[in-house]
């Protein structure tokens, strides 16, 4: 009976022990994946390429949010704009605006969330003795996004080597291809153990880039770049790093560089940078070497612009 | 070693047999065919030089021509025999390269392929090959680049003209031809080749002038020739007033006084009023027979009403006026399109030479419009400090023409470059230049309106300083357009605006708006033609 038991008790254990974390590991592949955030698309056949004087038309855009952040109102403005002299919307502006409400991917829901927008225009008259006219209609979105990375590193304590034990894993820089679940992603992470006489500091070198065709922008700036307010001077190409953690370890436990007023920043250049990270109190050499899963969360802003051509045709 | 010298010219002419005639003859009629294609449907003209005249396109496919020519000789070079042949290789393949580089339109890539044929035909019959490869680099040259070039200082309209008065490939065929062939019937191909071109000469400057899409009227020999007789000199007279234009043309565009634009094409039948050569009733006249001269005349119009009036007058030797005796119609409405013939009688005219002028005066109406884009001055800094182009970045942004609706007149209208840039602080004042043009062979007699209107929130600086508009808000109309008078060839204005950072649209980054200008105006087209009354016998 005693075996009985023991043996019921070590398979409980067992059952229990047992996450389900190669699952986990697929739905982050599966969420956190792609260098895409929002997408706009002009669907071409639901607009004409040529339309008559005062005629209406429909233009149908189709938003897609392909990453794993989600547009909330508040936190993003898209844009459809025409030009005013010629073309107007159904209820006679040239601009309308809008809040983008989109979900990111989710764990039991990775499919890519959509919306699609449809607008009425109408053509105005042409100027006298014109028999044509081609008309521009433009679609901007600005809009706050967020990056997680999740990649696993090698903590390794025994840099040089001197422990009779073999190390499980040795400190090699990761490389990260095919994005994260949004725009900005981070390419690589090179791990470096800093050494003092007891402790071991892990030093990460972030690279951070932009994979796709927009423009990074400061986060909370949407508003302001999609508008023609003056921006400030870091508005574009900034990126805030607003978490990293290993093991115990968390974003105040860590120096980084480059910062300003406590709060660390990416700023791109040539639409790359490398933020540089480094375990402020360390870890004892002690410890055994391990490998571990760095999270890193990335904050910013981003805009694209999208437009077609629409020739307005005399109706003599 | 020179690339096209006397002696190469002797040298392409060798081929290793002669031609047979009829291939000869076959090769001319594509030559024709080909050059009919791109002047009359295709309006190809080679590439157009506002495209390649771009110091940092030619910088970049100049370096990449470099690139590929410096490897390719290093591995040519230490086994090179024919050192001629491989420059002129390369040679004629850097003129492909660029021209496939410059414009990939299908219209440059089929007019490439087509000369090719011709290229083929000699190439494979000729001795030394070196030599013609030098000509073809050249007449490609002139083919794709050359006639654009012509276009920038003679501005002749349509742009086809230079390529109707060289049409290079049947030339080239012709001159090739007589070299390579005994036939005699080749002389009666350069002939009918000669004659059909100075006939062609001879009425298309008068009728595009005048805007006809057609190039190629219905002739017979017979009108054929007394269009040569009678209009060698207007010719002479023309080409002297194209070169005299076309030259205070340049000059006034590179100092920057001549406002331009492109004016829009219609689809079917050209806007405005036509006036065709005109005819009369009877080859010879004698004392005491009526003179009839019909003119045909074609309008058309889109929204305003032409009123055209007519004047028929002969004048002899002694510059002595006779107001016709009948015109009909003297005047005529024109609401959307008409077609007439225009009939002007004489009854009594004396003995001698007369040269009789019709005249047509009409109202019309031209008018413009030029895109801007304004963008907040911050938004700019910020985006060149952090690397990034503004055409980059909004796509959308062009430095585009102004575009001015078909007629007589060109209506051009610039401003400063894309975008404009408003400072936040103190706005922006950029100038906008307008000009009125004359496109045809006739006078604008008189400016009965020029108007001008700005963008959303722009004002236009009324001080005397400034320009001669008076008005606000965003219309102007010019204070006395009656004192700006004739116009033979333009007249051009330039004012001041202001633009304040309230102005933009606060929605967006980049806010789209036009300016606009209209005119109306008193065209006056001529005709004449000589009529001589001879003695009753």
């Amino acid at each position: 009976m005693k075996l009985t038991n023991m043996m019921c008790l070590i398979i409980i254990i067992f059952l229990i022990g047992c996450k389900d974390s190669g699952n986990s590991e697929i739905e982050k592949e599966q969420i956190y994946t792609g260098t895409k955030g929002l997408d706009i698309e002009i669907i071409e056949e639901s607009y004409p390429n040529e339309v008559n004087e005062k005629e209406e038309f429909n233009v149908v855009i189709k938003l897609t949010n392909y990453g794993a952040y989600p547009f909330s109102p508040g936190n993003s403005v898209f844009t459809l704009s025409t030009e005013k002299k010629y073309m107007e919307f159904s209820g006679g502006n040239n601009i309308e605006s809008k809040q983008i409400n989109l979900n990111g991917k989710q764990n039991f829901n990775s499919d890519d969330d959509f919306q699609v927008l449809e607008y009425t225009l109408k053509a105005k008259e042409l100027d006298i003795e014109s028999q044509y006219h081609t008309v521009k209609v433009i679609a901007n979105a600005c809009y706050d996004y967020q990056t997680k990375v999740y990649a696993d590193v090698c903590i390794d304590t025994d840099k040089y080597n001197t422990k009779i034990i073999d190390k499980v894993c040795s400190s090699e820089p990761v490389t990260l291809s095919g994005g994260q679940g949004g725009p900005v992603a981070v390419t690589r992470i090179e791990p470096t153990m800093l050494s003092d006489k007891n402790n071991i500091k892990p030093q990460f070198r972030i690279y951070i880039e932009n994979l796709d065709y927009g423009s990074v922008i400061k986060q909370g700036t949407y508003n302001t770049i999609c508008s023609s307010n003056s921006p400030q001077r870091n508005d574009y190409n900034q990126i805030e790093l607003t978490d990293i953690k290993f093991s115990r370890f968390t974003l105040n436990d860590f120096d980084c560089e480059p910062e300003i007023n406590g709060r660390f920043f990416a700023k791109l250049e040539n639409e790359q940078d490398v933020v540089t990270c480094t375990l402020k109190n360390g870890i004892s050499k002690a410890t055994a070497t391990y490998t571990t899963p760095l999270y890193i969360q990335l904050d910013y802003g981003y805009t694209t612009t999208d437009f077609i051509e629409i020739m307005i045709k005399n109706l003599s | 070693m020179g690339v096209i010298s006397k002696d190469n010219l002797k040298e392409v002419f060798k081929t290793t047999e002669d031609i047979p005639g009829i291939q000869l003859f076959f090769i001319w009629v594509l030559s024709l065919l080909f050059w009919y294609i791109d002047v009359a449907i295709l309006k190809f003209n080679g590439i157009d030089p506002h495209v390649w005249i771009n110091t940092r396109l030619i910088k970049l496919i100049f370096e990449s021509l470099l690139t590929i020519l410096f490897i390719v000789a290093l591995f040519l070079t230490y086994n090179l025999k024919n050192k001629r042949d491989f420059f002129s290789n390369i040679l004629l393949s850097g003129v492909i390269i660029s021209i496939v580089l410059f414009d990939r339109n299908i219209s440059t890539i089929l007019h490439l392929m087509v000369s090719s044929i011709f290229i083929l035909f000699f190439y494979s019959r000729s001795e030394n090959k070196t030599a013609f490869k030098n000509i073809i680099t050249f007449l490609i040259v002139f083919d794709f680049f050359g006639y654009g070039l012509i276009d920038i200082f003679f501005n002749p309209n349509p742009a086809v003209f230079s390529r109707v008065i060289i049409p290079i490939w049947p030339l080239f065929v012709l001159i090739y031809g007589t070299a390579k062939t005994k036939s005699i019937g080749w002389w009666f191909v350069w002939f009918v080749s000669v004659f059909f071109w100075v006939v062609l000469l001879v009425d298309i400057p008068v009728n595009l002038a005048q805007g006809y899409s057609s190039y190629l009227p219905e002739y017979d020999i017979r009108v054929g020739w007394n269009k040569i007789k009678d209009t060698a000199g207007k010719i002479i007279t023309g080409a002297i007033f194209s070169v005299q234009a076309a030259w205070q043309r340049s000059i006034i565009n590179a100092t920057g006084e001549y406002y331009g634009g492109n004016q829009e094409r219609s689809e079917t039948r050209p806007l405005g009023v036509y006036l065709k050569e005109p005819e009369t009733d009877m080859q010879r006249y004698f004392v005491g027979d009526p003179v009839s001269v019909w003119v045909p005349l074609k309008a058309t119009t889109l929204d305003k009403t032409i009123d055209i009036t007519i004047d028929c007058y002969a004048k002899d030797g002694e510059d002595n006026i006779f107001p016709a005796d009948n015109i009909d119609p003297s005047f005529i409405d024109v609401y959307s399109k008409e077609d007439y013939f225009i009939s002007c009688d004489f009854n009594n005219l004396a003995e001698g030479y007369y040269e009789i002028t019709i005249k047509a005066s009409f109202n019309f109406l031209t008018s413009t419009r030029l895109r801007v884009f304004l963008m907040n001055k911050e938004t700019v800094r910020a985006l060149r400090r952090e690397g990034k182009e503004i055409f980059d970045e909004y796509p959308f942004i062009e430095n585009a023409n102004a575009v001015y609706t078909e007629g007589p007149v060109e209506l051009g209208m610039e401003t400063v470059s894309q975008p404009i840039i408003i400072d936040p602080s103190k706005g922006s004042s950029p100038y906008i230049g307008i000009t009125l043009g004359n496109l045809w062979d006739g006078i604008i007699s008189e400016v009965i309106m020029l108007e001008l209107t700005t963008p959303d929130g722009t004002q236009l600086d009324t001080s005397p300083s400034s320009c001669d508009f008076i008005g606000s808000g965003q219309t102007y109309t010019h204070s006395n357009p009656s004192s700006i008078g004739t116009i033979d060839y333009y007249r051009s204005f330039r004012c001041k605006t202001h633009i304040d950072i309230g102005d933009l649209d606060l929605r967006a980054p980049v806010t789209t708006g036009y300016f606009q200008a209209a005119a109306e105006y008193i065209y006056t087209l001529t005709e004449t033609i000589d009529v001589e009354i001879e003695p009753d016998v």
